[in-house]
């Protein structure tokens, strides 16, 4: 159903939701969730697909939400970092060891780097270093140098697989 | 290396406060906060570096359906900058730089506020732009700020109104060229530092709201010094700051771009045509690269005489500063970068001139390290190229002329407490300097060292709350660095709470006690002593509470876990719970305790000498060390190793000053070695994005180790100072010394990309086949 003003309603599924928005064609998926769905979580850092803050996973697999139009998500299995898991309990151990290792500084690129690490994981239980590092190549991070954030998926792969 | 201790919270590696805000994606930053009937704004930039204004023309971009307000530069005629009140909130008949704000509009939505921006028509006439800081130094050259002379400013430094210099800086001291006559051997070399930019993950963000009815300001932004933008807001609009009130959540990394306001003049001077309703600005990531702040280029030229042992007698030293179409925190950087150019030696006779240069182009702010990095670029790269010709080792050089405890600085001030020789040693050893390397690599090791902020205060609030839970209130933001966390640990410290029951607030100018800044690595040492004093001035209270009710003598009280106990009598105690509400038969309020703070001693810089008792709270003092390997076939530099030492005075939390170094030490790799800005001959800049500025990622970073040395300063909170800058100091230095221990190719110039490396390969073997 389109208006005259070009908007449409469509249902997204968001970490198991569905939720109803407006949304013209032209309209990317970041500001969608942003600001229709509450998804804070999914950052803005580059609005071009170079900095990997607005990851999500799309079916599983990690996309860049400010690329994607939101009307292309129709139908697919959106995560967030809100989907990855809640506070205080039921964190994912990727977050556990993220807290533990001391791998969030600013904290801005953490959600996207979450989701591809999941991804990677979901794929590849035991990455090697250099596979960690290869993954989180397209997730830019200005404050840790990656040091603590490629220990720390290290250490969740290996808390998993327990 | 840190130092056990018996303290309960300092100095242990406890867990971020934020980490689980952070990591579940529920931190709030600028961008998300939304507000009932917020606009949004959209910005209409010069495409022309240097040019008057001579029409406006907003009449098809007001028609445009939901937009609500567009102001130019005449609706907002406020300058501001605290240092040199030269930059107006939107351009008024001038544009300096490619991408300065010249209109600005609020609307419903992003679409109506870009549809309008590409309705709005300017008219220029366009001047020559004046690009080159040395072209903007000749007397021929356009002047940018043709009223220099009538701006309002910070009296600590010295304009040349009617030059295009905002500030030329002196230093004068000792019998310069006594010396160099008596000199061994004097060096004469030019250093260049590149421009880049912070590139912080969040961009820029303000949300601005005036209300007419009580004549409140409220912004809140992406801002590293609430006290200092509101102060500075206030100032331009000539209002009490009472009635401009800042609030900064958290921040998406600063590393100083967000020192000082930014877009904030934007988003008020909407604000102020809205009606009452609030106006979201966040920057694009072209925005954030183009029209937010850089790093400018540095042009250093050093002189330095020797001795044949190696004693660094006399420097001379001209530094110019490319500041950019507006001061911004240029004239200070200047003088404290300029003043730095001594690195950490002890020389007793110095000339320096610093030049702080308008140019068109984008406008220099702090950048972390605040000049060190560009000084110590030439500093360290001519401390190596002098040891070599003396035939000295790099790093028995260094221990013959470092400043120790009674010797004195450039600016005449005496330091103790040195932890110089300490980082050094502590550095040669990690970096096993006395190994020798396998053929084709490089080793390097350099020391540098950088001033805080001076004078400069801090006040801090910590509220004993009706439960007996902790409140600190500080203006310190939270951008990364980890300032709740390590100001939670001291106030639990100080005060005997556990660290579970003390929170930090965000910073709020209308609830937060005024602090100079989040920056220059002082909040740990300034605002930690703020909170320090604050809790125990809570704790005396508490004490004297507890006497009355435990019918116990002061002295015989102590307190911990958030308890007051009666020493040697672990059952007689009171919980902070019990001690915090209003009790019958003790006559005592809600506890509430004070800190401020301000280092003692500090003065300005002389003007005519560069000469001061004091100048700064603390000195960070770092030594780094790098091991590369040169492809002599693509002139690919691969930094196999850094090693980076650091005084931290005590370190707090072990973890968060780790995790500080590797940062700043892979964000000086990448300056070194990848980024660049770019721009053509019209002053626009070619690579405002980062598919086209390099840097680093996951794959680029090399191995780094984090070394802390503890030489407790005398002043500092548990013996504390701060340490953010210090691992971004020395790096490029470091690398280029490193590239000529394994090449025996000096470069000069930044960065130390491939094509710079082979191109300086490759003029090494022609000046070799050509000397055969």
């Amino acid at each position: 159903m389109t208006s005259p003003s070009g908007r449409q309603l469509i249902t997204l599924r968001v970490d198991g939701e569905e939720v109803e928005v407006t949304v013209r064609p032209h309209h990317f998926l970041v500001d969608v969730l942003r600001q229709q769905v509450g998804r804070i979580g999914v950052k803005e850092g580059c609005e071009s697909a170079s900095c990997g803050a607005c990851t999500v996973l799309l079916d599983g697999v990690p996309v860049l939400s400010c690329l994607l139009l939101a009307m292309d998500a129709v139908g697919r299995e959106i995560t967030t970092v809100a989907g990855l898991g809640r506070p205080p309990d039921g964190l994912h151990p990727l977050q556990e060891a993220f807290i533990k290792h001391h791998a969030v500084q600013c904290g801005f690129c953490t959600p996207g780097i979450l989701l591809v690490a999941r991804a990677l994981l979901e794929e590849n239980a035991s990455p090697t270093e250099e596979e960690v590092r290869q993954a989180l190549a397209g997730n830019l991070c200005r404050c840790t140098g990656y040091v603590r954030i490629v220990r720390a998926v290290l250490e969740a792969a290996a808390l998993q697989r327990r | 290396m840190t130092t056990e201790t018996a303290y309960q919270s300092v100095g242990k590696r406890v867990p971020r406060l934020d980490a689980l805000e952070k990591v579940t994606g529920r931190a709030l930053f600028t961008a998300d906060i939304e507000l009932p009937r917020m606009l949004v704004a959209r910005v209409v930039r010069s495409p022309l570096a240097h040019a008057l204004i001579k029409g406006i023309d907003v009449s098809a971009a007001r028609r445009v359906a939901g937009v609500r307000a567009i102001v130019t530069g005449r609706d907002a005629p406020y300058l501001y900058n605290m240092a040199l009140r030269d930059q107006p909130f939107l351009t008024i008949e001038r544009v300096r730089y490619v991408g300065e704000p010249v209109v600005a509009i609020a609307a419903e939505d992003e679409d109506a506020a870009a549809e309008a921006a590409e309705l709005v028509r300017v008219e220029y006439e366009p001047l020559p732009a004046v690009l080159d800081p040395f072209a903007a130094m000749r007397p021929e050259a356009p002047l940018i700020h043709p009223r220099l002379g009538e701006y309002a400013r910070d009296p600590s430094f010295t304009p040349l109104p009617g030059t295009n210099i905002c500030n030329h800086f002196k230093l004068r001291k000792g019998d310069v060229e006594a010396a160099f006559r008596a000199a061994h051997e004097v060096f004469e070399d030019s250093y260049y530092s590149h421009p880049i930019q912070h590139c912080p993950l969040e961009p820029h963000a303000a949300i601005a709201q005036y209300e007419p009815a009580s004549g409140q300001l409220t912004v809140w932004c992406s801002n590293q010094s609430p006290w200092f933008a509101a102060d500075d807001l206030a100032a331009a609009l000539g209002w009490p700051v009472h009635r401009v009130r800042v609030v900064c959540p958290y921040l998406g990394g600063g590393f100083g771009s967000k020192h000082g306001l930014k877009v904030e003049p934007v988003a008020v001077a909407l604000a102020l045509h809205t009606d009452g309703r609030p106006v979201k600005l966040v920057c694009s990531r072209e925005e954030e690269f183009s029209a937010t702040v850089v790093r400018g280029a540095v042009h250093i030229r050093l002189r330095t005489a020797v001795t044949r042992e190696g004693a660094i007698i006399a420097r001379q030293a001209e530094v110019v500063w490319d500041t950019g179409a507006y001061a911004d925190v240029g004239p200070l950087l200047c003088r404290n970068g300029s003043y730095s150019v001594t690195g950490p030696y002890r020389i007793p006779n110095q000339w320096i001139d610093g030049y702080c240069v308008y140019t068109n182009k984008l406008v220099t702010g702090a950048f972390r390290g605040y000049g060190i990095m560009e000084m110590a670029f030439a500093y360290e790269s001519q401390m190596d190229s002098i040891a070599r010709a003396l035939g000295i080792d790099p790093v028995e050089m260094r221990r013959r002329n470092l400043i120790k405890d009674g010797d004195e600085t450039a600016t005449g001030e005496v330091l103790y407490n040195v932890g110089l020789k300490a980082a050094l040693e502590a550095c040669a050893r990690a970096m096993e300097w006395e190994r020798p390397r396998p053929p084709g690599r490089g080793k390097a090791i350099v020391t540098t060292a950088k001033s805080s902020v001076a004078p400069s205060g801090s006040a801090a609030f910590v509220r004993l709350n009706d439960d007996g839970t902790v409140t600190v209130m500080v203006s310190t933001t939270e951008m990364g660095q980890g300032s709740r966390t390590v100001m939670a640990q001291m106030a639990a410290e100080a005060l005997g709470a556990r660290l579970e029951d003390v929170q930090v607030l965000a910073a709020d100018t209308l609830f937060t006690p005024p602090d100079r800044s989040t920056s220059s690595s002082r909040s740990t040492f300034h605002m930690g002593n703020a909170v320090v004093q604050a809790a125990r001035d809570a704790r005396e209270q508490l004490i004297k509470k507890a006497s009355a009710l435990l019918e116990a003598h002061p002295d015989d009280l102590e307190v911990r876990e958030s308890r007051v106990f009666v020493k040697g009598v672990p059952d007689r105690y009171l919980t902070f719970r019990e001690l915090a509400a209003v009790r019958p038969g003790v006559d005592m309020g809600p506890i509430l305790g004070r800190g401020s703070f301000v280092p003692a001693g500090a003065r300005p810089l002389d003007l005519e000498t560069g000469q001061s008792p004091r100048i700064t709270a603390f000195w960070l003092y770092t030594s780094q060390g790098v091991e590369v390997e040169v492809d002599r076939e693509t002139g690919k530099v691969r930094v196999l190793r850094v090693v980076s030492v650091h005084d931290a005075g005590r370190s707090i939390n072990p973890d968060a000053c780790e995790a500080q170094i590797e940062g700043g030490v892979a964000q000086a790799c990448s300056a070194a070695l990848l980024e660049e800005l770019v721009l053509d001959e019209e002053g626009r800049l070619l690579n405002p994005a980062f598919g086209d500025y390099l840097l680093a990622t996951s794959k680029d970073v090399p191995p780094i180790s984090p070394v802390i040395v503890e030489v407790p300063h005398a002043e500092g909170p548990y013996g504390a100072k701060g340490l953010g800058e210090g691992p971004t100091t020395g790096i490029a230095a470091a690398l280029a010394n490193a590239i000529e221990d394994a090449t025996g190719v000096r470069i000069r110039e930044l960065p130390l990309t491939p094509e710079r490396v082979l191109r300086a390969l490759k003029e090494k073997e022609r000046s070799r086949e050509e000397a055969t």
